[in-house]
């Protein structure tokens, strides 16, 4: 009879349905989130990999980082930065959950810190970028007309700033005032072609990387699909750093909780979830890095 | 539908786990930026380089997924969120293929 009877039990238990997801909805919903995030980000870096090897051949590749004053060492040194943050938010969790306020918060209190180091490294490569005129549309990448004549007058500017400021120019100079006299205009028009004084500029900022200490000189060569470089470059770095800068506003918030005495233990699954957030910002980079820097 | 998580309990690796990880994630990170440079100085090639640096992504994506994201204590209750995105992402790739063999400038 005993048998019967938690038999029964046994079967009323299974045919009993629970609705929704064994997690909490917190969690739920920011895993939901993170989905969205990465079918945002496959678009972007999808993208990139189709262009990347589409056009490309070998007589015009696609740039290498040398060409577009990308510094390898920078973006890793960005990389362990964020991994560094990753440990601080998960041992901020970790902390909270095992009641320590306090430690918590400066875990948390490092991550912002990092986080706010990898921006500023970030800022810096942009200002790279901007003083080099490495902008999507700025880059001479073809010289077909009109782009061929305005790369003519680019070039005669530099060269003209160049030998004006002869003390800067080191041991390019001789070849630069011997570029501007051929590109002395005649009648109008140039004595060389968009397409020879591109190749002149190559000549002269390879042969002066090879001087010892040379000075960088202040010249525009042709970068074959710089734009598009350029393009995917600030697309996917810039959406990724308004997520972390999204991010770091959160870690403000818990600390400005903190500040008030408001960050309490019960607070642990909402650092979990903002946790969840930033690694998954980590892991973008993670793929970002070598995309764009390495291969 | 009620709230079931317990703030008061950590589910998921400890702390010697995260340090452990941690030091992994730095390995591969330098592993990444060395391979990279043999590729430059023409001692790997570059699909051989290629294929390493985007491993070592994938193994770094891991076990930040795995470890810092509870994914190991989470997968079996979440995966069906995840998982249509990596195929989806997959396809994307693939149907996008055939603009690489497009050229339109000549």
């Amino acid at each position: 009879m005993i048998r019967l009877m938690a038999h029964a039990t046994a079967v009323h238990e299974e045919s009993i349905l629970h609705m929704g997801a064994p997690v909490p909805n917190g969690k739920l919903a920011m895993w939901i989130f993170l989905a969205t995030e990465i079918m945002f980000f496959t678009g972007l870096i999808g993208v990139y990999v189709v262009l990347r090897n589409g056009n490309p051949s070998t007589r015009e590749p696609w740039p290498i980082p040398e060409d577009v004053h990308l510094v390898e060492w920078i973006g890793a040194f960005n990389t362990f930065v964020l991994i560094c943050s990753s440990v601080t938010v998960v041992l901020a969790h970790f902390a909270l959950t095992k009641g320590n306020v306090g430690g918590a918060v400066k875990y948390v209190a490092v991550t912002l810190a990092l986080g706010a180091v990898f921006l500023v490294v970030k800022g810096v490569e942009y200002r790279s970028k901007y003083d080099h005129d490495i902008l999507p549309g700025h880059v001479f990448d073809r010289l077909s007309e009109p782009r061929g004549t305005q790369y003519i007058e680019k070039i005669r500017e530099q060269l003209n700033g160049i030998v004006a400021r002869p003390e800067e120019a080191g041991p390019a100079l001789e070849d630069c005032k011997k570029l501007l006299a051929e590109m002395e205009l005649k009648d109008g028009r140039s004595q060389l072609t968009p397409q020879e004084a591109g190749a002149r500029v190559k000549e002269i900022l390879e042969k002066h990387k090879t001087v010892p200490n040379y000075p960088e000189l202040h010249l525009s060569p042709v970068i074959p699909f710089g734009n598009l470089w350029a393009s995917c470059y600030f697309a996917m770095t810039g959406f990724h750093a308004l997520h972390v800068f999204g991010g770091l506003v959160i870690f403000a918030i818990i600390l400005i909780m903190a500040g008030l005495g408001r960050l309490g233990v019960q607070h642990a699954g909402f650092l979990e979830l903002i946790g969840l957030y930033w690694h998954f910002v980590d892991i973008v980079w993670i793929f970002l890095f070598p995309l764009l820097y390495l291969v | 539908m009620t709230d079931s998580h317990s703030s008061d309990h950590h589910a998921g690796p400890g702390f010697k786990a995260y340090m452990v990880v941690f030091g992994a994630l730095s390995i591969f990170t330098a592993i990444s930026f060395i391979v990279n440079s043999a590729v430059r100085h023409e001692v790997l090639g570059a699909h051989t380089g290629f294929t390493l640096i985007l491993g070592v992504a994938v193994i770094k994506a891991v076990l930040v997924g795995t470890y810092f994201m509870h994914l190991v204590v989470d997968w079996p209750k979440i995966y069906y969120l995840i998982f249509p995105t990596f195929i989806l992402g997959a396809m994307l790739i693939v149907v996008l293929l055939p603009d690489i063999v497009l050229d339109w400038h000549n």
